[in-house]
């Protein structure tokens, strides 16, 4: 055989892996949507994503030196990709986007659990000794490409590398994966992979991503916010005590109350202690920034009093702010002299909390293997109790007032399965008749451990009372359940989709009024530190004000487009930069 | 042909398959692939009671300026004598639309958007057939829905 024959080969090996490759993906693609799996087959999409796994097929034959290696390499890494996207659909509602890296980068050991209960632990064994064995025997077979010929295989090395620039980082890839060409909708990111391949999709998000805190600052509105809000009253709530009262916000993962749904009745019986709550203290709805998932954007929210709307490309703060010091309710509490933890059971790790609680003004974070050895699970993770447990501990140490913030973990998904330790009491709960034999199961478990967190809510607040000290406790809910089944049979008093509704906040403890209002999560951090009778910092208080005024309880968890709006958004993004810096005469301050 | 495949010795043709695939692995993997894909159609067809055909005209629809459109649907079934018809917009489960015979012809409400699947399935739920409608370009300067604002994903 001549040089050119065997080159020719090569080629034309190489241009059947490339078009079996872009097929295949774009079928996974199409298969992960559970849409027919050629639609938009040969589209502007196809094309963009094709260039994409050809320069991984590329990579990975420099490096491999073998051709079917690379490319069975190449299928098993777009497989795995597009099974974990559909887990990610069927769990979170969305598919997967680039902001999901940033997720992966705070992985470690002890948190990969959240993700593991997801998968199907021995069929990925299986199929991964089944790849291994595969490559093994195809090494053998396959044949170099560059047989011994350094030079070409480093000239080639050279020019992947700089296509992979150019197409991920340079001018060229900008236009090439432009939101025009992609056909990129902002409001719905399936459609946008309908459109452009998830892949694609990565490409536009990475940019996106790097510039989400590049956002306007309007200086003329935040001033126009500012004189607009001088008379509105932001501290209906606000008593000073004579003494510093201890603070606990409790963070519920998954936390809502059923009774929002038509097919379930009264929760009186499951949730006695968040009814006597709404009964005695101060409560109401609150929309949150997230449904199924993603807690650290509601808990981001309450920390800061920041919207996330203020920053539309910011999925996952902690991960993509990187700052020594972020301004919100725990600096305030800390410049009150206050000690400020937060309990969480899981890895500080996880989400990188443990560095942006620093950042956030947390002088101490008690994660899982700080938790006293009797700590047990119920569901997949430690229990409320123990969590409890944990700020009981905090709390008994000394006289110094407290500020604490928890973040529970029994009550995460996913629930169909999700462990329970005492079957009698899941078994004791009611579940609506209406519900699919599935739905029912997943209810009744999920109903266990919100019943728990209910539970473990009366317990620190009767331990709170008898201590005698001042307490101002504070409880909601992160999140709706990213459930499987339940939405599928479940209609909503107010006749909202799932993603729309609100959870349950409230607040009890000494002095505090008795009033219902409906809030958004960014507006909890005025309330709480006037609750604590604490100064709270000029924008928290203005972010109250302008979210007293907007928060429409006819359209939940929406956010109309208004100039107080812009105002307010402008002022969260002066506020995170430091800048955010108003006379009191200006502001009028909650005290 | 067939004398010739008596002549030819099964050592040599076996050596001969080994050399082809070794001279040719991308082309055998297509030829598994496609294997593959004969033998599941082959399935279907005569032992899970056949293949089914589904159209959805038109199935690329102009959203420009409205977004949602009513399609005609057309399907035959021909060893089915009831069918259920399910649509299901992008990220939404399918959802039943009505059960009707092996064969016809009906006109949804102006409900199908981009992304919009109709698909057909025999009682037991297995998918017989399955459409999914695209859009045309509409252009940089389209008008698009509201951006919801309240809540992000997660």
């Amino acid at each position: 055989m001549t040089k050119d024959d065997r080159w020719q080969r090569v080629a034309l090996r190489l241009v059947a892996a490339i078009t079996l490759l872009a097929l295949s993906t774009w079928m996974f693609d199409r298969w992960s949507l559970d849409v027919e799996l050629f639609s938009r087959t040969f589209s502007y999409g196809f094309f963009a994503q094709a260039i994409l796994t050809t320069l991984l097929l590329a990579a990975l034959l420099v490096v491999t030196n073998r051709l079917l290696v690379s490319f069975v390499i190449s299928m098993a890494l777009m497989g795995t990709v597009y099974v974990i996207n559909v887990l990610k659909i069927r769990y979170l509602a969305s598919p997967l986007g680039l902001s999901d890296y940033y997720v992966l980068k705070s992985l470690r050991g002890d948190s990969l659990g959240l993700y593991l209960d997801y998968i199907n632990g021995k069929a990925v064994i299986v199929v991964l000794l089944a790849l291994l064995l595969t490559l093994g025997l195809l090494w053998r077979k396959d044949q170099p490409v560059f047989q011994g010929r350094m030079p070409q295989r480093l000239l080639a090395l050279v020019a992947v590398v700089a296509t992979g620039y150019v197409v991920l980082a340079g001018q060229a890839g900008q236009r090439i994966y432009s939101a025009d060409r992609l056909g990129i909708a902002p409001y719905s990111s399936f459609l946008s992979q309908f459109h452009g391949g998830l892949l694609s999709n990565f490409v536009y998000a990475r940019r996106e991503l790097v510039m989400a805190l590049d956002e306007p600052i309007d200086d003329g509105a935040v001033k126009k916010l500012r004189v607009q809000m001088q008379g509105v009253d932001r501290a209906a709530m606000a008593l000073p005590h004579a003494d510093r009262p201890d603070v606990v916000v409790i963070q519920s993962e998954s936390f809502f109350n059923p009774d929002i749904i038509e097919q379930v009745g009264d929760t009186r019986a499951m949730l006695p202690n968040l009814h006597r709550a709404m009964e005695e203290g101060a409560s109401g709805s609150m929309a949150v920034p997230t449904f199924g998932g993603g807690t650290l954007r509601t808990e981001f929210e309450v920390l800061t009093g920041i919207p996330l709307a203020a920053y539309p490309r910011l999925q996952f703060p902690y991960l993509q702010i990187s700052r020594s010091s972020i301004p919100g309710m725990a600096h305030a509490f800390a410049d009150a002299g206050y000690q400020v933890v937060a309990v969480h059971g899981n890895s500080g790790d996880f989400w990188n909390r443990r560095n942006a609680f620093r950042s956030l003004g947390f002088g101490r974070f008690v994660t899982a293997k700080d938790f006293d050895k009797a700590a047990h699970r119920d569901g997949w993770f430690l229990s409320d109790k123990s969590m409890t447990d944990e700020v009981m501990k905090v709390l008994a140490t000394d006289d110094a007032p407290k500020f604490v913030f928890a973040i529970s973990i029994e009550a995460h998904g996913p629930f169909l399965k999700s462990p329970v330790n005492h079957e009698s009491l899941r078994d004791r709960l009611p579940v609506p008749d209406g519900f699919s034999k599935n739905a029912r199961e997943e209810y009744s478990r999920y109903a266990y451990h919100i019943a728990d967190a209910d539970q473990e809510l009366g317990r620190l607040w009767d331990y709170l009372k008898q201590r005698g000290r001042p307490f101002v406790l504070v409880f909601y809910g992160d999140h709706l359940p990213g459930f499987e089944y339940v939405y599928q049979g479940a209609t909503f008093h107010n006749g909202q989709d799932p993603d729309k509704q609100r959870v349950p906040w409230i607040a009890v403890g000494t002095d505090v009024p008795r009033v219902q209002r409906s809030i958004y999560s960014w507006m909890l951090p005025h309330e709480v530190l006037s609750l604590a009778g604490i100064h709270s910092p000029a924008y928290l208080s203005l972010a109250a004000a302008v979210g007293s005024q907007v928060i429409d309880d006819k359209a939940p968890n929406t956010l109309v487009d208004n100039d107080m709006l812009d105002g307010l958004y402008s002022a969260a993004r002066m506020d995170l930069n430091g800048q955010f810096d108003v006379p009191d005469e200006v502001a009028g301050h909650a005290l | 042909m067939g004398s010739l495949m008596c002549q030819m010795k099964w050592p040599a043709m076996r050596s001969k398959w080994k050399g082809t695939v070794k001279r040719h692995p991308v082309l055998a993997v297509v030829v598994v692939f496609m294997g593959i894909a004969v033998l599941a159609t082959g399935c279907r067809l005569f032992l899970k009671g056949g293949v089914a055909f589904l159209t959805v005209t038109p199935d690329r629809i102009e959203q420009c300026t409205s977004p949602n459109v009513a399609v005609e649907v057309r399907w035959y079934a021909p060893r089915m004598p009831l069918v259920n018809i399910y649509t299901s917009k992008l990220g939404e489960p399918p959802q039943l639309w009505l059960t009707a015979g092996g064969r016809g012809t009906i006109r949804t409400g102006t409900w199908i958007a981009d992304g919009s699947t109709v698909l057909i399935a025999d009682a037991q739920g297995r998918t017989l057939a399955r459409r999914t409608v695209t859009s045309v370009d509409c252009g940089p300067d389209a008008p698009h829905p509201k951006v919801f604002a309240g809540v992000s994903e997660p």
